[in-house]
């Protein structure tokens, strides 16, 4: 009874010719196999060499608009980069995040700032960071007190951002500010194309409890924004983030299917070579992931096929984000105790990124939108119970 | 070629809700429509879903796995013991022992069984009581005994293709019985008021619900969008993994969130519960279906992907 999805003939004719360039150029990929050592800056150096590789060779063009930059094409051709990439065992940059949350968004409500950025982005010289939350303001965004002021020539912004992912190396960043009253909610907010490297503006890493700088905050102290920094138009800056949140939600699963899929590809590759049989435990552990990881692929694979037919996936999204978390959880306890040598004790750099990537999934059900905001989404717009008091 | 599902499961709906599933099964048999449905997979899931959703029970997972021709009376397919997918026809020279069940109650029908040889074979000299156990309402009869090759008729059948369309089937009644809890459950936390609100208000009550809704969800889409499976085993694992997983999730929480009004019989959750378990169980259940994913995958060293792009 399998229905499939079935894709347009020259989709999988894509997939085939990129396959047969990752295979061609296998011995030149094998130095993005993995991140490289040396803390996240060299690592954001070390991708910007993967972006430029892949803009010139035009894999990474697909699937964005030719006004773009892009070669055009369905979005689906986006999501088989990502696939097979994963697949040939390179190493997927932490950028093609950003690019999958920023890259629609800019698309959608600010053609002409995509045609400048989205080309230099694609290319490594530029990145881009997302600043939404705020410290008084995380699962309650709508509630943020950043403002930004009409002034003669845009706006000034004051105030401050937080778990912006690459801050500290961005250029430009979307920031969600408020324009109408203090009590305007989700109504009165605008999304801004800011200048980081404009005077007024502070950026700092932030450590995270793996060791590495993961994100940054933001300080706007009176920062011009040009009025032609409006991302969509004024007083319609949720519509803009919600927009933003389907490619969040949706293409962002998808690419993390892909590397979840070859984590465990690689720690069952290492469990069968070992000397000693994983424990029961490690086995229990590992059919959960195997089986979560599998929903998150054929969940995610629908959506993405939705996005690429421009059809809105609506509340129900909030399934994929549920679904990623629980599959991010499931594949690090499993490598974890398929593997608790090199988790506990290990000085590999393979066993630093063990527990680098253990300690980022535990905040998979929170960066994002929460697991909890999810199921509140899931119980109120899908299931139809009554709002709660929380 | 093709069936209007839409059609399909209107004219299924009334009398799987109505209790004359058996006449659904008969009619799909005897007026040749069976084939159409079958070929079209969302049809064939749909009417699973709906009996599992309706809490109904017939002969329709022998219909579906056989697929007899309209003038061929319907054999029962033979399912291993609860929890287990090992073949219930176990062959030993010319003998064959045989233990397995039937789902739907037809104790006067042929029986159809694949053995651990990979034969199919038709038998009709088997033991055969009714074992009412945990689920009455599902009607499900135990055969065994010992026959020798002799007593049985080979058929031109391929023992992993039923044991893939009896797995789908399964998981397409277990994602119904699912629904058909959450439903339940839904309009229980709906009307029941306590501390002045109804308890559907409450987001323990309400995440529950909606857990159970996402396992579903994601159980459904790789049922829908698993793709060609690699091998037949790891087809059925896939399956009953999602569904299985889905429907225990769901009754546990609409145990819970039922209170102790879902504890009584007039409710009727029980049903639904009792349902959801043996159903589960049948080909084994979704916990040893996630063992031996892992087991599959560490014996391979390999862990290939569902869901082609």
């Amino acid at each position: 009874m399998t229905t499939g999805v079935a894709l347009e003939p020259d989709v999988q004719e894509h997939a085939g010719r990129l396959r047969d360039w990752l295979s061609e150029r296998a011995a030149e990929l094998r130095h993005f196999a993995e991140r490289t050592p040396g803390g996240i800056a060299a690592n954001v150096e070390h991708e910007r060499a993967l972006l430029r590789l892949l803009h010139e060779a035009g894999w990474s063009r697909w699937g964005w608009p030719t006004e773009a930059g892009g070669f055009g094409g369905p979005i689906l051709l986006r999501a088989v980069l990502y696939d097979e990439l994963a697949a040939a065992g390179v190493e997927l940059p932490e950028a093609y995040v950003i690019l999958e949350t920023l890259g629609p968004l800019l698309v959608e409500f600010a053609p002409a700032l995509a045609a400048v950025h989205l080309p230099r982005f694609l290319g490594g010289t530029e990145i881009w960071g997302q600043g939404f939350s705020e410290p008084e303001a995380g699962s309650d965004l709508a509630h943020l007190r950043t403002r930004a002021v009409p002034t003669d020539q845009g706006f000034l912004l004051t105030g401050q951002k937080v778990w912006t992912t690459l801050g500290q190396f961005a250029q430009y960043a979307a920031v969600l500010a408020r324009t109408g009253s203090s009590d305007s909610a989700h109504r009165g907010l605008t999304m801004l194309w800011v200048d980081l490297t404009a005077p007024g503006v502070t950026v700092r890493p932030i450590e995270a409890s793996n060791g590495r700088d993961e994100f940054a905050e933001m300080f706007f102290d009176g920062v011009i924004v040009p009025a032609d920094g409006v991302i969509g138009s004024v007083g319609a800056g949720w519509a803009a983030a919600m927009y933003l949140l389907q490619y969040e939600r949706g293409m962002y699963a998808w690419q993390r299917q892909a590397v979840l899929h070859r984590r465990l590809r690689e720690a069952v590759a290492a469990a069968t070579g070992a000397h000693h049989r994983p424990s029961a435990t490690a086995s229990i552990a590992l059919g959960r992931a195997l089986h979560l990881t599998h929903q998150l692929r054929a969940r995610s694979r629908h959506t993405v096929s939705r996005l690429s037919s421009a059809e809105n996936p609506g509340p129900e999204i909030s399934v994929d984000k549920a679904l990623l978390g629980q599959s991010e959880q499931a594949t690090f306890d499993a490598v974890r105790l398929l593997d608790p040598g090199g988790m506990l004790l290990g000085s590999a750099g393979s066993d630093q990124r063990q527990r680098d990537e253990w300690f980022y999934s535990r905040a998979s059900t929170i960066f994002g939108g929460a697991i909890d905001v999810q199921r509140d989404i899931v119980s109120e717009r899908v299931l139809r119970l009554p709002r709660s008091g929380r | 070629m093709s069936v209007d599902r839409s059609v399909i499961t209107e004219w299924a709906k009334p009398l799987l809700d109505t209790g004359r599933a058996s006449e659904l099964v008969d009619d799909l048999v005897t007026s040749g429509m069976a084939d159409e449905v079958w070929a079209d997979p969302g049809s064939a899931g749909a009417l699973f879903e709906l009996q599992g959703s309706s809490g109904a029970t017939s002969r329709l997972l022998d219909a579906y796995v056989l697929q007899p021709g309209p003038q061929s009376a319907l054999s029962a397919f033979l399912l291993p013991l609860p929890g287990t997918a090992v073949p219930p026809a176990q062959v030993r020279g010319r003998e064959i022992a045989v233990d397995g069940l039937t789902v739907g109650g037809c104790e006067d029908a042929p029986v159809v069984m694949w053995t651990d040889s990979d034969d199919v074979l038709a038998m009709d000299r088997l033991r055969v009581e009714g074992v009412p156990g945990f689920d009455p309402e599902l009607r499900l009869l135990r055969w065994s005994g010992t026959v020798t090759l002799d007593d049985c008729a080979a058929l031109p059948l391929a023992g992993d293709i039923l044991i893939a369309r009896a797995a789908r089937a399964l998981a397409h009644q277990l994602l119904g019985t699912a629904s058909l809890a959450r439903t339940i459950a839904t309009r229980h936390v709906l009307d029941r008021h306590q501390f002045g609100r109804p308890i559907g208000a409450f987001q323990s009550v309400r995440h529950r619900l909606a857990d159970a809704f996402i396992a579903e969800t994601g159980a459904r889409e790789l049922l829908e969008n698993a793709g060609e499976p690699i091998d037949a085993v790891r087809e059925r694992l896939l399956l009953k993994a999602g569904a299985g997983r889905a429907a225990l999730l769901a009754v546990q929480a609409a145990q819970q969130v039922c209170g102790a009004m879902g504890f009584t019989a007039e409710f009727g959750l029980h049903r639904v519960v009792r349902r959801a378990y043996v159903l589960d169980a049948l080909l084994g259940g979704s916990e040893e279906a996630e063992f031996d994913l892992a087991a599959q995958a560490l014996a391979t060293g390999r862990v290939p992907l569902p869901v082609p792009l």
